[in-house]
């Protein structure tokens, strides 16, 4: 970050239209030649209304490939100058800004359902960054928790309360179970700032899988202290912690091309950027009245509540003339990624569909055009699925209907009489154009890449980084097929207000999906890329060449899904360095932590958690039990027949087991202090002929003595009592 | 020191003492208790204390645990600043007290007791909790409109589908059919 004198207050509107016309009109010269070589093709052999769908659909497509492309340029060339001036970093004077925070800022976590031993290795990762940098008095943390799952409940408990245990952090290391979870994470959020939110000017916001330094932490914040037009800056999350080989594909990616395409955005996007839903930190009081999220007219797909809120604030948050940054150069965020394509995709359907919401946001009354802009490149993100689909379609049914005609082909002269060049001569040229634009951001980063040294080798060398790159151009491009016609699948279903079935719950499979899963999730995938080849190849072979690449992603999905998605490959790869970046060969200490605790904890895990293990541990274990019932609301008058309902519930649940009530009722049991008090005592006192197996094997199952003896004192406690 | 009893003439009494024993001797284990001549013991003692107490309609088994609650009580109720020993939530916080200073591992020795207890270990059960947080100030944070006129309007569209499912197939349908027609007709 550099020291630049720059006032986001003071951003020149005039300054901001040109950048932003600028960008469209480069969009527009890169993306009207190339339309028009293909509407000069599709003239040569004769036009129809298949070929203008064709020509329409490749406008959007090239256009969307454009602007990637040069959001990479615009980036790769303010890096080579040192940087945009207009970048909200710069408006801050690091050199002389190392004094306390005036305030006190919350670092709010929403989880559900996650792994609890991840979540605190992540809390303490951060908060024993801040501590090392003396930063701990200004910050309170609250893990807010939406689990629904007992067992992740009660694991999170005993989790957070081991962690307040060894960091020594009662009264500012907070959990909060809500019993409803209403609008889930926003809503949790929500929940948040609505109980608390007064006592925080800031509020960073991560996710469970998010690591933030403590030094990125305190640049944020000085960064809202300095413009406090400023209600919300993203920091750019950096993706780590992958094993597998889809997860470090992803990661080395993002590490790689992402400087220079983030650097590009905030080009373009200034004091409109958007919001990503963590590592983030935004201001509370704004957020309050203005970002409360309200339910969309009508029902689903596109109606009731906002499922992918995000954008949805960030725009809520301009509207009401806060400003919304974001930091591109901000070091020390981090976040993880899904291990494999599928879970990958099923993340995707809940973005999706939130995303596709966003349609009836675009036309939002107040909104700032570029929060529209937002919404409409959201939309178009999962939308140039169908239309990549669609594209495919057009080409194959072009190429089908002029075998149909019999003739030869015999193209005409170019539309344009300054055009000299033959058929074939176009049609490489745009396929160059179109390669050209895939693979600039890739030279782009790597010429950016040249100006560090350190960094290259960081990454493994330049041979290591250049068998990276070719790798995860291979498996990429055998894997967007895939993800194509899994969100071409995922819109369909949307819109016709379907849920989408899983063959099988994902097991953890050495980090990836099993065999019977991948089976069940890619076979129509294969078989599709088969009948497509045949089709392709009786058409015309030049066709089914052309279209190879893509059709090998879906014939191929089953092997590839499989091998991107295990762990022994991705390690493999790691110890050779291919894939590798700079946070994994030199990784920052707070990484570094984290790794070893989460080392540890593989370690201890046997298997994971048998169904009903947390009721079980929170009625049989003294502990867990008291670290529950102290986390609950006593109720001060509890309605007899609500007493009523509790006895007959516990005294069922002692004598039948956890699996004789619904899940349901063992959650209501959870959420009640009376109940869980009494089934702990009520259970150690009662003969075992009148419990349950399940909690006889649970008291037999109690920590064994240690080898060694102690030495014995006269418990005169108890002889007081005598 | 006292030597350990090799056996408890207390818990030998009757089978149903016995499992009360084992029960008591069980929940000191829960406690991460890890000697096992010092469970005997506490748990002798707390059976002695019961079957003094026994009355003829009481389970022994109810009995022992009812003791061992009082007893823990009385303990917590010396060791902790506030709480009377038959509170139940005084027994909550100091079993927390009692995890969050992971005083079974590090005193094993006083567990129960009630005098010549070390410093640290009265300032960690005093002072080791989990912490409330900050006082809840409610702030109303109300929803305002997103959607615009056009977006109420689709609203009625999608109602309207969605209330003619057969109507959505047919229109669907046709839209194929339409498609496979242009694609496969005459004169292409």
């Amino acid at each position: 970050m550099q020291l630049l004198n720059f006032d986001p207050e003071q951003l020149d509107p005039g300054m901001v239209r040109k950048r932003r016309a600028f960008v469209g009109l480069m969009v527009f010269l890169i993306t009207a030649p190339a339309v028009v070589l293909m509407a000069d093709l599709h003239q040569r052999t004769g036009y129809d209304g298949w070929k203008l769908a064709h020509l329409a659909v490749f406008a959007v497509l090239f256009s969307l490939l454009a602007l990637g492309a040069l959001q990479a340029l615009l980036g790769f060339i303010l890096r080579r100058q040192g940087g945009d001036s207009c970048q909200i970093s710069a408006s801050v004077d690091w050199a002389g800004d190392h004094g306390p925070l005036p305030v006190r800022l919350a670092v709010v976590m929403p989880v559900c359902n996650e792994d609890a031993g991840r979540v605190m290795a992540g809390v303490r990762a951060i908060y024993e960054s801040l501590e090392a940098d003396g930063r701990l008095p200004e910050f309170d943390f609250f893990i807010l928790s939406d689990s629904s799952d007992p067992n992740c409940w009660i694991a999170e408990e005993v989790a957070w309360a081991g962690l307040v245990r060894d960091l020594g952090a009662g009264g500012r290391l907070f959990y909060r179970k809500r019993r409803v979870n209403t609008n889930k994470k926003s809503g949790n959020i929500a929940d948040f700032c609505r109980r608390w939110g007064s006592h925080y000017r800031y509020m960073v916001v991560l996710d469970a899988d998010s690591i933030m330094t403590g030094g990125a932490i305190v640049a944020l914040a000085r960064m809202m202290e300095r413009n406090p037009g400023v209600g919300l800056i993203q920091a750019v999350p950096r993706l780590v912690s992958g094993e597998t080989v889809f997860a470090r594909l992803q990661q080395f990616a993002s590490r790689l091309y992402g400087p220079v395409f983030t650097a590009g955005i905030n080009y373009w996007q200034l004091s409109e950027a958007n919001y990503w839903g963590h590592n983030a930190i935004i201001r509370v009081a704004p957020f309050i009245k203005h970002c409360s999220l309200p339910d969309l007219p009508g029902d689903g797909p596109f109606g009731g509540r906002i499922m992918s809120h995000d954008y949805v604030e960030a725009a809520l948050m301009r509207r009401a003339g806060w400003q919304v940054w974001l930091a591109a150069d901000v070091e020390g965020s981090f976040e993880e990624c899904p291990a494999n394509l599928i879970d990958f995709a099923k993340r995707d359907r809940r973005w999706l569909q939130g995303n596709l919401q966003h349609a009836r946001l675009v036309v939002g009354p107040g909104f700032h055009p570029l929060s529209r802009w937002h919404f409409t490149l959201g939309i178009l993100s999962y939308l140039t699925s169908p239309l990549w689909l669609a594209f495919l379609v057009l080409s194959t049914t072009i190429a089908w209907r002029f075998k149909a005609t019999g003739l030869t082909p015999l193209p005409v002269d170019s539309f344009s009489d300054h055009v000299a060049w033959r058929f074939g001569t176009e049609a490489v040229l745009l396929l160059g154009l179109t390669v050209g634009l895939l693979f600039l951001p890739k030279i782009l980063a790597l010429l950016d890449l040249r100006s560090r040294p350190a960094e290259a080798a960081a990454f493994g060398g330049w041979l290591r980084l250049g068998a990276g790159i070719l790798l995860e151009t291979v498996l990429f491009t055998l894997l967007a097929p895939v993800l194509m016609l899994f969100h071409t699948r995922f819109i369909g279903l949307t819109l016709c207000r379907q849920s989408v079935g899983w063959k099988t719950q994902r097991r953890g499979y050495d980090g990836g999906a099993g065999w019977r899963e991948i089976m069940g999730t890619h076979f129509g995938h294969t078989v599709l890329g088969l009948a497509w080849l045949a089709l392709a190849w009786w058409i015309n072979p030049t066709l089914a060449q052309w279209m190879s690449p893509i059709l090998a992603g879906f014939i191929l999905s089953i092997p590839v899904s499989y091998f991107t998605g295990g762990l022994a490959p991705g390690r493999g790869l790691r110890r050779a360095q291919i894939l590798g970046t700079p946070e994994e060969s030199a990784p920052l200490p707070e990484l570094v932590r984290l790794e070893e605790r989460m080392a540890a904890l593989a370690l201890t895990r046997e298997t994971g958690p048998a169904p009903d293990d947390g009721l079980r541990d929170a009625v049989t274990d003294p502990y867990v039990n008291a670290i529950h019932v102290s986390q609950l609301r006593t109720k001060d008058d509890p309605s007899p027949a609500n007493e009523s309902r509790f006895a007959g519930l516990r005294e069922r649940l002692l004598r039948e087991g956890p699996a004789a009530l619904t899940a349901r009722d063992k959650l209501a049991l959870l959420l009640d202090a009376d109940s869980m008090s009494r089934l702990h005592r009520e259970l150690w006192a009662k003969p075992e002929a009148e419990l349950a197996v399940s909690w006889r094997e649970a008291l037999e199952r109690q920590p064994e003595p240690e080898a060694g003896e102690v030495e014995f004192t006269v418990n005169d406690a108890v002889l007081a009592m005598k | 020191m006292k030597p350990v009893p090799a056996f408890s003439p207390v818990i030998e009494a009757d089978a149903r003492w016995a499992a009360a024993a084992e029960r008591v001797e069980r929940y000191l284990r829960a406690h991460r208790l890890a000697s096992p001549g010092q469970i005997a013991r506490l748990t002798a003692d707390i059976i002695g204390i019961a079957r003094a107490r026994a009355r003829a309609d009481a389970e022994p088994m109810a009995l022992a645990m009812e003791t061992m609650d009082a007893c823990l009580g009385a303990w917590f109720a010396r060791l902790l600043p506030t709480g009377e020993p038959g509170d139940a939530d005084l027994r909550v916080r100091g079993r927390v007290a009692l995890a969050l200073g992971d005083v079974a591992a590090r005193w094993p020795g006083y567990f129960m007791r009630e005098s010549a207890l070390p410093v640290e270990l009265v300032r960690v059960m005093r002072e080791t909790d989990l912490g409330r947080a900050p006082e809840i100030k409610f702030s109303n944070m109300a929803p305002r409109p997103a959607a615009g006129p056009v977006a109420a309007g689709s609203r009625l569209r999608w109602q309207w589908s969605y209330r003619w499912p057969f109507l959505r197939i047919v229109t669907g349908l046709m839209v194929v059919l339409s498609l496979l027609g242009a694609a496969l007709g005459p004169g292409r």
